[in-house]
C-alpha cells in the first residue's frame, strides 16, 4: 500500500491491515456519461464524533496550566509575604513595562537618534542633506545656515526628525559623512501628543553622554585613538 | 403584619441581589484573569487606588501600587460603561430598542429567587449565638424575642412550582435577543437575533427533558424539597446528591444551560468573527453593559442551578441543622439538633458552613464554565443544531423513559 499515492498520505496511517481502503476515485477508463463521485472517507471515530473525550482532553490541558500557574503564584505569595518577592520564580514571562524594563537590548539596536557634538559643543552636522535624502520615510527636515568657520561651511539651523514617522532603518547613520547622526539603543519613545514626537535639533543634541562611556555601545563605534 | 418574615425576606433579598450583582461584576474580572492565567499571561492588573503612605520625615506619599491583583478593574469597567456616550442610532425603533436590555437582565435576576442557598435556618437562634459571641447580650435577647425559634428558608420564594418557575422565567430571555435584534434595524443584529432565538428555543426543549429524569426520581419540582432530599447519605457514605442519581444528565444539562447563555462554545448569537457583536451590535454604554452583565450573572445562575439540582445545594455531608425536616423524618431514632459529624454545635456554625459550602460550589462551577469558555472553539451553527436535536434530545428522552421504568419497577 505504501507505493500507492494514498500510502504516502499521513491521514491513512492508522488504517488497519485488511480493512476496506477508501478507493481512489479514478480507476481505469472513464466511460461516456459516467459520473465519478469523489468522496473523503470518514476519518472521525465514534469517540471523536461525540466530542466529549476531546473536550475533556482540552479541559485537562488548560485546567492543568491554570493550576500550575496558580501554584506558582501561591509560592510567589509566600515569598512576597516574607518580603523576598524578588527571589521567587515568576509565573509569566510578561514584563510590567513602566516598572520593569528590559536591560538586554542589543547594543546595536537601532532606536532613538542623537546628533553628535564637536569639542566646543557645536553640532558635528554640516547640513549636507544626505541623511534627509537617504531617509525612506522622509522624516528628517533640515534648514542649513552659514557657519562662521569657512572650513565647515554649513551648520543646521533646524534639524527636525519626526520620530512617529521614522522606521529606524539606520540609513541616515550610513549616509552621514561626518558621523553626526547616530542611532542609540533607546526604544522608549512615547508621548501623549503627536507634535511632541517631532524631535528638534536641541533635543537631539542634548543626549545623555554617559552612554558613550562604555565601549562598543554604538554601531561601528570602535575605541578610537585620540587624534 | 408578619414583621419577622418581612425582615427575613429583606435579608434574603439583600444577600441574593448582593451576590448576583457582585458576581456579575466580579466574573468580568475572573473571565479576563482566568483566561490570562490559563494562557501563561498576567491579565488585568493595572487599575489601582492610590494609597497614602506616611513618610519618615513627615508628609505623605501617594503610592500608585495598590492594584489588589487587578480587582479594581470591575469598578473601572462599570464606571466606563456608565460614563460612556449612550448613543441611540437614528434608525432604530426607540421604544423596543430601549426596553430590550431589561428583558435580558430581569429574567436573569428573577431566576435566582427559587434557588435555595442556605437551607432552613432560625434567625433568632443564629443571631443570639453571634451576638452572644461578641458580647452584645441585649441584642442577642432582642433578636431571640423578635424572631423566636421560628424556622425560615434561605430562599427568596419558597414556591412549590420551583423549577417550572425557573424554566418559565428563563425562557423569556429569548425576548431580549429577539427584540434587540429586530429593533436595531441592522442586518447583523437581525441575524444574531434569529440565531439566538433558534438556539435558545432548541436547547430549552431538552434542557427540560434532561432534568425530567431527575424530577422523576425526586418526585417534586419544589426546589426547597429537592435541596432537602439531597441532605442524606446512601449506604452510609454516598451523599444523596443528584449527580450520583443521574451523572450522565448532568453533562447534558450543563451543555443545555451553557447553550442558553450563548457564550463561547455556543456563541452563535454574537459570533464576533461573523456578526460584529450579534444582536447588540447597535447598543452602546450601559445598555450594552446590561446585556453583558446579564450574561455574566447567568453564569452564576447556571452554577447555582447545577449546584441546587445535582450537587446537594447547600448540603455538606455530615452537617445537619435543626430545621432539616426531611432528614429528621427519615431518621426517627435521632433527635433534631445542629450536628457537624456527630458533634453538636451552635446553629450559627451550621448556617455559616452551609452558606459557605453553597458559595464554594457556586464559585467552582463559575470557574468550570469560564474554563470551558476559554478552552473550546466555537461550534458551527449546523453542529449546534445537530448536537441539540439529533444527539442530546433523543438521549434525554431515552433517559426519561428508562428512569421512569426503573423508578416504577423499584416502587
Amino acid at each position: 500500500m505504501s507505493d500507492t499515492p494514498m500510502g504516502k498520505n499521513p491521514g491513512f496511517k492508522n488504517l488497519v491491515e485488511g480493512q476496506l481502503l477508501p478507493q481512489p476515485a479514478y480507476q481505469g477508463e472513464f466511460t461516456e456519461g459516467e459520473i465519478v463521485t469523489y468522496y473523503n472517507p470518514e476519518r472521525m471515530t465514534w469517540a471523536e464524533r461525540i466530542y466529549l473525550p476531546a473536550v475533556f482532553g482540552g479541559l485537562k490541558i488548560t485546567g492543568g496550566i491554570f493550576l500550575r500557574n496558580m501554584k506558582t503564584w501561591l509560592v510567589w505569595l509566600t515569598y512576597w509575604l516574607r518580603g523576598k518577592s524578588a527571589d521567587a520564580k515568576k509565573g509569566a514571562t510578561t514584563i510590567y513595562y513602566p516598572h520593569e524594563q528590559r536591560a538586554d537590548f542589543s547594543p546595536i539596536n537601532r532606536g532613538k537618534h542623537i546628533l553628535t557634538k564637536r569639542a566646543n559643543d557645536d553640532p558635528q552636522c554640516v547640513a549636507c542633506y544626505m541623511c534627509a535624502t537617504a531617509c525612506p520615510a522622509f522624516c528628517i527636515h533640515i534648514v542649513a545656515g552659514e557657519h562662521p568657520d569657512p572650513a565647515i561651511e554649513k551648520y543646521p539651523v533646524r534639524f527636525d526628525i519626526e520620530m512617529d514617522k521614522c522606521i529606524f532603518c539606520g540609513y541616515c547613520e550610513e549616509a552621514c559623512p561626518v558621523d553626526a547622526i547616530r542611532l542609540t539603543p533607546d526604544v522608549h519613545l512615547t508621548d501623549y501628543k503627536r507634535e511632541r514626537m517631532v524631535y528638534d535639533r536641541d533635543y537631539l543634541l542634548s543626549w545623555n553622554p554617559t552612554y558613550v562611556e562604555d565601549e562598543h555601545v554604538y554601531p561601528g563605534d570602535r575605541p578610537r585613538k585620540a587624534d | 403584619m408578619d414583621w419577622a418574615f418581612f425582615v427575613v425576606a429583606l435579608l434574603n433579598l439583600g444577600f441574593v441581589l448582593g451576590l448576583l450583582i457582585n458576581m456579575g461584576g466580579m466574573l468580568t474580572w475572573v473571565e479576563r484573569k482566568q483566561g490570562a492565567i490559563m494562557a501563561n499571561r498576567i491579565g488585568a492588573n493595572r487599575a489601582y487606588i492610590p494609597l497614602p503612605i506616611p513618610q519618615k520625615g513627615g508628609g505623605v506619599r501617594w503610592t500608585r501600587k495598590f492594584t489588589f491583583i487587578g480587582l479594581f478593574h470591575t469598578m473601572t469597567d462599570g464606571l466606563k460603561m456608565l460614563t460612556k456616550e449612550d448613543y441611540t442610532p437614528p434608525f432604530v425603533d426607540k421604544y423596543i430598542y430601549n426596553v430590550a436590555p431589561w428583558f435580558a437582565v430581569i429574567p436573569v435576576l428573577v431566576t435566582f429567587a427559587v434557588i435555595p442557598f442556605g437551607g432552613p435556618f432560625q434567625p433568632g437562634v443564629m443571631m443570639a449565638d453571634v451576638f452572644g459571641w461578641v458580647g452584645l447580650s441585649t441584642l442577642a435577647e432582642g433578636s431571640l424575642t423578635f424572631f423566636g425559634e421560628r424556622t425560615f428558608q434561605m430562599q427568596l420564594a419558597d414556591l412549590n412550582v420551583g423549577l417550572l418557575f425557573i424554566f418559565a422565567v428563563g425562557s423569556t430571555g429569548i425576548f431580549s435577543a429577539a427584540l434587540a435584534g429586530w429593533a436595531s434595524n441592522n442586518k447583523y443584529s437581525l441575524l444574531g437575533a434569529l440565531r439566538a432565538s433558534a438556539q435558545m428555543i432548541s436547547y430549552e426543549v431538552f434542557m427540560g427533558m434532561a432534568i425530567l429524569g431527575l424530577l422523576v426520581c425526586y418526585g417534586t419540582v419544589d426546589m426547597n424539597e429537592i435541596a432537602q432530599m439531597q441532605g442524606d447519605l446512601w449506604f452510609g457514605f454516598i451523599p444523596s446528591w443528584g449527580i450520583f442519581l443521574q451523572p450522565h444528565m448532568f453533562f447534558v444539562f450543563l451543555v443545555a444551560l451553557m447553550a442558553e447563555n450563548k457564550r463561547v462554545p455556543f456563541d452563535m448569537a454574537e459570533a464576533e468573527s461573523e456578526l460584529v457583536a450579534g444582536y447588540f451590535t447597535e447598543y452602546s454604554a450601559m445598555k450594552m453593559g446590561l446585556f453583558m452583565m446579564s450574561e455574566f450573572i447567568e453564569i452564576a445562575i447556571i452554577a447555582g442551578l447545577v449546584v441546587a439540582l445535582f450537587f446537594g445545594a447547600y448540603h455538606v455531608p455530615g452537617v445537619h441543622g435543626v430545621g432539616d425536616a426531611m432528614y429528621w423524618a427519615a431518621h426517627p431514632d435521632l433527635t433534631p439538633a445542629n450536628v457537624v459529624f456527630g458533634m453538636e454545635v451552635p446553629h450559627a456554625v451550621v448556617v455559616m458552613l452551609r452558606v459557605g459550602a453553597f458559595l464554594g460550589k457556586l464559585v467552582f462551577f463559575c470557574w468550570l464554565q469560564i474554563l470551558i469558555r476559554w478552552t473550546l472553539p466555537k461550534f458551527r451553527y449546523d453542529q449546534i443544531m445537530r448536537l441539540g436535536w439529533k444527539i442530546l434530545l433523543p438521549l434525554s428522552i431515552a433517559n426519561l423513559v428508562l428512569t421512569a421504568l426503573v423508578v416504577q419497577l423499584l416502587a
